[in-house]
């Protein structure tokens, strides 16, 4: 199972592609408030986006009068448009000791030998006990209870468009002196109609209501409007522990161990009025997009070569519901091929507010060279705060498109360049060779590869024979007379009669005994003649055979004649075929090969 | 004996009889087709071309030039199309490569392509380095070798035997790794996109019937997938979820390499 999992560990790796490159990396400090109380903590987070993994931690110098923590660091990764991005964050706690004004210096990050720089912080600590934040419009001590203890939702605006931002604060305010133990049971104001997004952690800071010092506990949303009409926001809920107010009225089991009681704390529903876009104005290619925002294009290089593809990404920046925010009109680009490569969004929550920017990706192709004038991209979108339409537009943007390709290296002398891209020409006179094709017939060389196929068969006939041969003596013996006494007949020298008598009386000895499978010696005159009948061998040929014998005996022992011995062995020759033409198809001939 | 030549003789005059040179009228179509493109009257030489296609015949230099033609004469789906059952014919041809990434270029569809693993990345782009004949000319050599090795095998003295013995193991290993190797190009052939658009802009309909609605829009140059025919009509899918019907003069059959080509 754990090789399993290493195998598998290992083919993610081969097949994770590489991060994108060519954007700048970006490196942001922020903190979560910039005035606080001596003794109070600021979170300070620094953002990495788009370094190297051999990228070093941030270098921070803390400012004299505050101390330093680290609180951690996290890593996201994500897709866009088929790259890979990263962006790892650092959370460090800065614990304030005196009072003062101080600027934090910018943090430092070194990639690839290069230094990155944020931007410097301004912090102001103020004596403990002083507010650290002046009230909000609308604050007022709304302690109804008298408890020192108070929960309030507030919005920026009763009156919205749909689509505009509109940011919501819940409040717990503490007077200094009450004591909390614990905080239960909260529920958000109910949004129903909105968009919702949280912006970001509790803000903890200190103000000043009617003299008196307390402790705020903030959570913050944006909301967007998703309709026209009158919304609620629906009230929150929120149960502090406190000691108990009188000790007289705790009952045993009431209060618990350490003598509190729970005190529900819960907000006032608010009427939102959302107003619909206005009709009047509404200006072509308009797509819905509410907030204030700025556009601009830029190309991926400076260079574009015919018949390459390079990137056109067109960011929509600004503040509002960026995720609603829809492409801008495309122009009728002439000269180029465009094909729509998505969108990515980025956003920011600061002060209360939801900007950032979302970049939409065009991949252009070039169908000619030279310079070419790019109509200018409008956006439309709806501003609340002015109450009106407003288009932006970008730039205007020209590019010069190269011949499609260089030749890479080629320096100093001057570069040699493609002045164009066609097909390569036609394969000449392929007629030519479909006519010897047709003249020679295609198909005869595939007979050549039946070659193989015919020495396996002659193979393996040689090879049964040999191994019939091996096995049967018998037919082994039948098998090779006839050459045997062919040859040896071929060899017999008739000038010598009485040699040459006694050689062929050899060869039909030898010959015969083979076929009759019996000793030379064993071989009988007398009963040759019954043998050879035996054998259904024809009279005539039996009668020559003997009659060969007899001569041969004659001249072997001096009673024949010794002129006609060249005759003789021609005559046993041809006698010697028609024998053995005989004796192969006897029943003696089954045994031969 | 005779029994066994006769078979081969057999076995030889059907392999001829299947086999022979281009019929009639083929070459005469060429020798226009390279006439006219010479003289730049790009339309005939398509006509020539597809006039010797169309009578059966078919190489990978007669679907190059049949391409060329295609191309010149503004046919960006026929060159497209004739291209690349060019290059299944002849993977490892630089020409074919280099006009058939000119003539996709033309094309105006970016189809979204999933990227392989590594492993897969690798096995495919070996595999479409292969063309069924070299499958072909591998099974002849391994013939070759092991008749002779189980000639040696057989015949020779034992010294010889021996070593014929290991011959005929590294044959059998080596006719197992071509079978593999033919199943995976079998796959990759009938896996592979089986058609081209050839119409300038075809609108692929959910059904097979004027009036039915109009799925997405592909344009000449676009290789698909072919399914089954109703009529005038023929189903085509780029993916699963990308799927309809088109007229069928709207795209044209690639028809992939033979084995014995």
């Amino acid at each position: 199972m754990r090789r399993r999992r290493w195998i598998l560990a290992l083919l993610g790796a081969l097949t994770l592609p590489a991060p994108a490159r060519g954007a700048d990396p970006v490196l942001r400090a922020e903190v979560d408030r910039a005035r606080v109380a001596e003794g109070e903590v600021i979170a300070l987070t620094v953002t990495m986006e788009g370094f190297s993994r051999r990228a070093g931690d941030p270098r921070i110098e803390a400012p004299e009068g505050f101390e330093i923590y680290d609180a951690g660091r996290s890593t996201n990764i994500s897709w866009i448009n088929g790259n890979l991005s990263s962006s790892t964050v650092h959370t460090y706690q800065l614990l304030s000791r005196r009072a003062g004004t101080y600027t934090l210096p910018p943090v430092t990050v070194e990639d690839r030998g290069r230094e990155y720089r944020s931007d410097p912080i301004a912090l102001e600590v103020v004596p403990a006990g002083a507010a650290t934040r002046t009230p909000a419009e609308g604050d007022a001590p709304a302690d109804t209870g008298g408890r020192g203890l108070f929960a309030r939702v507030e919005i920026d605006k009763t009156e919205a468009y749909a689509d505009e931002q509109i940011t919501m604060r819940f409040r717990l305010y503490q007077r200094k002196d009450v004591r909390l133990y614990e905080i239960s049971g909260f529920e958000p104001p109910g949004t129903e109609g909105f968009w919702r997004e949280d912006l970001g952690p509790q803000q903890d800071y200190t103000v000043r209501l009617d003299g008196d010092l307390y402790q705020v506990r903030e959570i913050s949303w944006v909301l967007f409007p998703t309709r026209a009409g009158d919304l609620e926001i629906g009230p929150g809920r929120i149960v502090c522990h406190v000691p108990a107010r009188s000790r007289r009225r705790r009952g045993f089991f009431s209060s618990g161990l350490f003598n509190q009681e729970q005190l529900p704390l819960t907000t006032e529903p608010i009427r939102v009025h959302v107003r619909p876009l206005p009709e009047e104005g509404q200006p072509e290619g308009f797509t819905g997009s509410v907030g204030q925002y700025t556009i601009e294009a830029r190309f991926e290089s400076d260079e574009a070569h015919q018949g390459e593809p390079f990137a056109l990404n067109v960011t929509i920046r600004g503040s509002g519901h960026l995720q609603t925010v829809g492409a801008p009109a495309w122009p009728e680009w002439e000269g180029f091929r465009v094909y729509d490569s998505g969108d990515a969004v980025s956003v920011q929550k600061r002060e209360g507010r939801v900007t950032g920017e979302k970049t939409f990706t065009q991949v252009l192709i070039p169908t000619r060279t030279g310079v070419i004038d790019l109509e200018p991209i409008h956006f439309s979108f709806f501003d609340p705060d002015r109450e009106t339409y407003r288009t932006v537009s970008t730039a205007p943007m020209r590019i010069d498109v190269l011949a499609a390709a260089t030749v890479p290296g080629a320096t100093g002398r001057g570069e040699v360049v493609a002045l164009g891209e066609d097909i390569l020409y036609i394969r000449q006179e392929i007629s030519s060779g479909l006519l010897a094709a047709r003249a020679s017939g295609v198909g005869v060389g595939w007979l050549v590869h039946l070659v193989p196929l015919a020495l396996l068969t002659g193979a393996y006939w040689l090879r049964r024979r040999r191994a019939a041969l091996e096995n049967d003596p018998v037919l082994a013996r039948r098998s090779r007379a006839f050459r045997r006494a062919e040859a040896r007949l071929a060899s017999i020298d008739p000038s010598a009669p009485a040699a040459a008598a006694a050689a062929l009386a050899e060869v039909w000895e030898t010959y015969l005994s083979d076929w009759l499978d019996v000793e030379v010696r064993g071989l009988k005159r007398s009963s040759l003649k019954g043998e050879l009948e035996a054998a259904h061998l024809a009279p005539e040929s039996i009668e020559r055979v003997l009659s060969q014998l007899a001569w041969a005996d004659d001249i072997r022992f001096g009673a024949g004649a010794t002129e006609s011995v060249a005759g003789r062995l021609s005559g046993a020759s041809g006698l010697l075929h028609e024998v053995e033409h005989g004796l192969r198809r006897s029943p003696l001939g089954a045994r031969t090969i | 004996m005779k029994r066994a030549l006769f078979g081969i003789l057999l076995f030889g005059g059907a392999v001829l009889a299947g086999a022979s040179g281009p019929p009639h009228g083929v070459v005469e179509a060429v020798r226009a087709a390279e006439a006219a493109y010479a003289a730049g009257r790009y339309d005939e030489a398509v006509a020539g071309y597809r006039q010797a296609l169309d009578s059966g015949w078919a190489s990978a230099d007669l679907y190059y030039n049949a391409g060329c033609a295609s191309f010149k004469a503004g046919q960006i789906g026929w060159a497209v199309a004739y291209l690349e059952e060019a290059r299944r014919l002849a993977p490892r041809d630089p020409d074919i490569r280099h006009n058939l990434r000119i003539a996709s270029a033309r094309g105006r569809d970016l189809l979204p392509e999933e990227e392989p693993s590594w492993f897969l990345g690798v096995l495919a782009g070996v595999l479409d380095g292969i063309a069924p004949r070299d499958f072909i000319r591998v099974l002849l050599i391994l013939i070759w070798v092991g008749a002779a090795a189980l000639i040696a095998r057989w015949l020779a003295p034992p010294i010889v035997r021996r070593g014929a013995g290991w011959a005929l193991w590294v044959v059998a290993a080596v006719a197992a790794l071509t079978a593999g190797g033919i199943g995976l190009k079998a796959y990759q052939i009938t896996s592979a996109p089986s058609g081209v658009v050839v119409a300038a802009e075809a609108r692929v309909l959910s059904g097979p019937q004027d009036g039915e609605t109009v799925q997405f829009v592909l344009h000449e140059g676009t290789l698909l997938h072919l399914g089954r025919w109703a009529g005038d009509w023929r189903e085509v899918w780029l993916s699963e979820e990308m799927r309809g019907w088109l007229p069928v003069e709207s795209v044209v059959d690639l028809h992939g390499p033979r084995w014995f080509r």
